[in-house]
């Protein structure tokens, strides 16, 4: 796969076999990473289509010395905030599935969580943040991005991302560990799996 | 929170993420919707001089246009003067017509 050190040169010149090489070096994360945010199949085509015609548009402001990919996140990540601005009654109904979530009677036969379910609530957990918190967390967690970088890419202060994962850690612990839903034993048998 | 440090919760939610993201990929059309976009910008860029050239050209018959239906002809003043050159352009009239119109002083 080639570097973007040697393809950001050759797009600025006009070369669409590179970006298309840029392309397909890219296209899974950043299309996972709008989906874990936007949860919705064709809004995440779209905002990789959009990401991607952007970043085409702009190359020009690339030094080509270092990594495209948190320039690439930023991108994406911006096109998801305003999607989820034009989207804000979508976001708050996920609140009230997670409320329904939560609902569940602890002592049905549904504590006995498989691995896939426990999975599946940490999901759908994670869905339930607010979008600044799903946002670091998809970066920290799903991409592996450091805490630098997703300043970087939010283009906010390291502090700001450090608050926002601590939140979101802390939210995720008390709605799901701390509620007993995913027991410590089911949780170790994940993590030995 | 530190890079580094890490328990089982930050381990659960990582797994959880790339276990729901693992088999997702973007279906081809998103390249091809990306590409008939490219071909569009490249399109619109290569005509540019093509636009300017034409709508100077415009620009010229249209002015021709006018004069002619005013029975104009422009021609350089002979007074040229100091002026610059825009201000040494003589409108002239036909023969016949009383009009003479000198844009210079």
């Amino acid at each position: 796969m080639l570097d973007d050190a040697e393809l950001v040169p050759r797009i600025q010149k006009g070369d669409l076999d590179a970006f298309e090489a840029l392309y397909h070096k890219y296209k899974s994360e950043l299309y996972r990473t709008a989906l874990a945010i936007t949860r919705d199949l064709g809004t995440a085509e779209e905002l990789l289509q959009d990401c991607f015609l952007r970043a085409y548009d702009h190359i020009d402001s690339v030094d080509g010395c270092s990594s495209l990919r948190p320039w690439l996140h930023r991108i994406i990540v911006n096109l998801s905030y305003n999607w989820a601005a034009k989207k804000r009654l979508r976001l708050v109904s996920l609140e009230d599935a997670f409320e329904r979530l939560l609902s569940l009677p602890r002592s049905s036969p549904e504590r006995a969580l498989e691995r896939e379910e426990v999975l599946q609530v940490l999901d759908d957990a994670i869905r339930s943040l607010s979008m600044p918190k799903r946002v670091v967390v998809v970066l920290f967690y799903l991409q592996g991005f450091s805490l630098v970088e997703i300043s970087y890419v939010l283009d906010c202060p390291v502090g700001t991302v450090k608050s926002r994962l601590h939140n979101a850690r802390g939210i995720l612990k008390r709605r799901l560990i701390a509620d007993s839903r995913i027991s410590r034993e089911a949780a170790y048998e994940l993590l030995s799996s | 929170m530190d890079d580094n440090r890490r328990d089982e919760l930050d381990v659960l939610v990582e797994r959880a993420l790339k276990d729901w993201a693992s088999e997702k990929a973007p279906p081809n059309r998103v390249w091809d919707n990306i590409r008939f976009g490219l071909q569009e910008r490249v399109e619109r860029s290569q005509s540019r001089p093509d636009r300017v050239r034409q709508w100077w050209s415009d620009a010229w018959l249209w002015g021709a246009e006018v004069l002619a239906s005013a029975r104009m002809i422009v021609t350089p003043s002979l007074y040229s003067g100091d002026h610059a050159w825009p201000e040494r352009i003589l409108l002239i009239g036909p023969s016949s017509a009383s009009l003479r119109l000198f844009i210079h002083h």
